[in-house]
């Protein structure tokens, strides 16, 4: 039995030594930290948060850069960051907020973007858009290395599965007030397809919502506020532009209303003291944006460079108050 | 418990200690409480319902190795219509009440009689039939009772196969609880070994393939062509994976303290013929199926027929031992017909080999054979699978949609029609996940085929401990590193 023990010993720190070894490739590979961390070393001064709208582009732009180069343009002397991926949204960028002030790096601007579909179960609600382990190696990276190890024993375990598929699908959907079913009747396969019906579902689906001020989204929005405030990092908010018109076209005088009165929700939680929330949600017509099938927030060459344009001025506004 | 959580990780080492710690005469008593532990993990209370079953079979077998004649087989009826109906009640009851609601609502019958919301005891199929082949086997006696009622307990309950087998023999396990067992370090590490291997089966390659397989099956109208087809053939070894290992990490951790639990599966893809993979499938259940339904039927020894029918009874009842869906009793049904038809076409199908001299190349035959069987048993696969009958039906008539194009592009134009097709194979998961699950599903069978030469524990036993250790580690890190969330194993729900 003594043999058994002490075999099984070294076997298991041996197995030990490989999972520490290999945790730390996978922190590694979480290569927006390492973009993040490259920034710190480099002190560059504005940080830019952003989703999937940020890099796509329509395949007729002949400048396909993304928002965050295009405000290169702009912001000439300042130097740029650029963290996006798809789908990240408030409660990522807050990780990514308390991480850059722990290491004590301390930017002159954070951007981020308020993407309205974020708000809606079809993204807040989502299992695969939680980035649950991202967030817990900005967290703590031994928390991360404990819970990546029991992974695939631990069932109930909600750091990495925040919210569960049948969770997700059963999720109330909402227009305004008023249930109109739960995910599963929107988020199919088929609403990929292009018809009249198909879109006004997912229109309904993404954007017709009732935003109530305590969404966790907008609490994760605040609290980045403060932080960042609290440090003296200047956050820069812009809601991103939606294709009302299109919004309008399916559900006529309604999608507008509704709009505006989730931009009032943000600006309520957001807005006070003379801190102001660039909002574009309502700047832009259909031509600005790149989607055809599928109704999203992803803007052609034309509606990047408006969007940089905006944020640019914004900025600088900001220098000169100071 | 689930075998593949940390419960268990902290269970199984604390019973093992304790059990080779304590004195031999209170083992028994320690792997009793433990299965309760076990057991009491999923819903408590059903315990006492296991309990009531025990003691119900328990005295039944007293009574029937005490009386002679018509009074014993009296007794024997008695306790397998109390174990039928515990099962009926639980499982089956809304069944037949919704079918037979459906029949009343064709006939204008008044049916007031409303559904049962009751949760299925964990592992309720696998115990019963556990207890029934004591019964019977005590009936026949061909087992004295077990007078120690701890012991009988321990029999149906013993927690490494309590929830989903093998389904043990009384005469193979009764005599184990009294045998005293000594640390063997060569049996104690091949017990780990085999439930590591059965770790890596159920999380690496099993819990992998479910993504793709419920993506596909759980959105049915959603798929069609090379994506059925695909998420089909990840169903044959989802499953296999999901219930072998679960199997693996049963005898493994029985193994451990030094029990004997029967072999389960038996590379079962690599069967040539229906009959034989039913040889190789869940062999404590095939088994069990044929000592006790299809040999008192007759068995072959019957006439043509009445032997046609045997088989499709057997296979019939194995269905519905399965679920209580008509889903399962298709599978159940053809798989019954395939054995008919393979018993039917026999001798043509030897002629046909001698015909075509394909005799002359026993491995081709060996192959095309396997192929054949393979894709028989997929194919009944669906119905188990499939949510509803119309789905598997939806499965069946969509199968092939798109492949002939798909194939003839493949042709044309390989790299170009993997690009533009990728998303038909990867079901919403990423390239990742997909070279994965074949490079797993590519190991598993090197290692069915090593099988076929002999035990791989042994065969790795014997190169240089380096080599050997790499090898352990190597897979202990993959199932760490590689292995998806946990989920309950499929055969847990029957």
């Amino acid at each position: 039995m003594k043999k058994f023990f002490s075999k099984l010993a070294i076997f298991l720190l041996i197995i030990f030594i490989f999972q520490i070894f290999f945790l730390i490739i996978q922190i590694r590979s979480f290569n927006r930290l390492a973009v993040l961390e490259k920034a710190k070393k480099e002190k560059v001064d504005v940080i830019y948060f952003g989703d999937s709208s940020d890099t796509n582009y329509s395949n007729e732009d002949l400048d396909k850069r993304s928002i965050s180069q295009m405000l290169k343009d702009t912001l000439t002397n300042y130097s740029i960051v650029n963290i996006s991926h798809p789908a990240y949204n408030a409660d990522i960028f807050l990780e990514f907020c308390k991480y850059t002030v722990k290491q004590k790096y301390y930017p002159k601007f954070v951007i981020i973007p308020i993407n309205m579909r974020s708000f809606s179960p079809s993204w807040d609600r989502s299992p695969v858009y939680q980035f649950e382990k991202e967030k817990t190696i900005l967290e703590n990276k031994l928390l991360f290395m404990f819970f990546k190890t029991i992974e695939a024993f631990d069932k109930n375990n909600k750091r990495f599965n925040e919210i569960t598929q049948s969770e997700f699908e059963n999720t109330e959907v909402f227009n305004g007030d008023k249930a109109a079913g739960i995910v599963k009747d929107f988020d199919k396969h088929e609403f990929r397809h292009y018809s009249e019906e198909n879109m006004k579902n997912s229109i309904l689906y993404f954007y017709m919502f009732s935003l109530k001020n305590d969404h966790r989204k907008l609490k994760s929005l605040a609290e980045m506020k403060k932080i960042l405030l609290e440090n003296n990092i200047k956050p820069v908010f812009y809601i991103t532009p939606i294709d009302y018109e299109t919004g309008e076209r399916y559900f006529p005088g309604e999608f507008s209303e509704r709009l505006k009165n989730n931009v009032e929700a943000i600006k309520s939680v957001l807005e006070e003291n003379n801190f102001k929330v660039l909002n574009l949600s309502m700047d832009l017509k259909t031509n600005f944006f790149a989607w055809e099938k599928y109704p999203n927030e992803h803007l052609n060459e034309k509606g990047r460079k408006y969007v940089a344009e905006k944020i640019g001025e914004m900025i600088k506004k900001h220098e000169k108050e100071k | 418990m689930l075998f593949n959580s940390i419960d268990f990780l902290i269970f199984f080492p604390i019973v093992t200690i304790l059990y080779f710690a304590i004195p031999h005469k209170y083992r028994w008593f320690l792997l009793l409480v433990a299965s309760c532990i076990f057991y009491m993990a999923f819903i408590p209370a059903y315990i006492l319902f296991l309990f009531a079953l025990i003691l119900i079979d328990y005295t039944a077998a007293i009574f029937i190795e005490k009386s002679e004649g018509k009074k014993r087989k009296l007794y024997l009826i008695v306790s397998i219509l109390s174990t039928c109906l515990a099962l009926f009640i639980f499982k089956y009851f809304n069944f037949f009440n919704v079918n037979f609601a459906a029949v009343a609502r064709f006939f204008h019958w008044n049916y007031p009689i409303h559904l049962l919301k009751l949760i299925l005891p964990i592992g309720l199929s696998f115990h019963t039939f556990q207890s029934l082949s004591y019964v019977i086997e005590v009936y026949r006696k061909r087992q004295k009772t077990e007078r120690n009622i701890g012991i009988y307990a321990l029999y149906v309950m013993f927690y490494p196969q309590l929830v989903s087998g093998p389904i043990e023999r009384p005469y193979n396990l009764i005599h184990q609880f009294y045998e005293k067992h000594y640390f063997d370090y060569k049996r104690v590490t091949d017990g780990l070994k085999l439930m590591v291997w059965g770790m890596f089966k159920k999380i690496v390659i099993a819990d992998r393939l479910a993504f793709f397989v419920n993506q596909a099956y759980n959105n049915t109208g959603d798929y069609s062509g090379i994506s059925l087809i695909v998420a089909t053939v990840f169903f044959a070894y989802q499953i296999f994976c999901d219930f072998s290992g679960y199997s693996d990490i049963a005898i493994g951790s029985a193994q451990v303290m030094g029990f004997t639990l029967m072999n389960n599966f038996t590379r079962p893809y690599f069967a040539k013929s229906v009959a034989d993979f039913w040889r190789r499938w869940h062999i404590s259940l095939s088994t069990w199926f044929r000592d006790y339904v299809y040999i008192p039927l007759g068995g072959n020894r019957v006439s043509v027929p009445r032997h046609y029918f045997n088989l499709f009874v057997s296979f019939l009842i194995s269905g519905l031992w399965h679920g209580a869906n008509w889903t399962f009793l298709i599978w159940g049904a053809l798989n019954g017909l395939y054995m008919i038809f393979e018993t039917m076409t026999a001798r043509v199908r030897e002629k046909i080999v001698w015909l075509i001299r394909l005799n002359k190349a026993p491995a081709l035959h060996k192959l095309i054979q396997a192929l054949t069987t393979f894709l028989l048993i997929s194919f009944s696969w669906i119905f188990f699978r499939a949510n509803s009958i119309k789905d598997a039906f939806y499965v069946i008539t969509h199968l092939f949609t798109g492949v002939s194009v798909l194939v003839f592009n493949l042709i044309k134009n390989p790299l170009a029609t993997v690009s533009e097709y990728h998303n038909l194979f990867l079901m919403g998961q990423s390239y990742r996940e997909f070279i994965i699950a074949i490079l797993a599903i590519l190991l598993l069978e090197s290692v069915h085929l090593l099988q076929r030469k002999g035990s791989v524990r042994a065969t790795i036993s014997t190169i240089p401990l380096l080599f050997r250790w790499a090898l352990y580690i190597a897979i202990v890190l993959i199932i760490l590193n590689f292995g998806k969330v946990a989920r309950p194993f499929i055969y847990f729900q029957f």
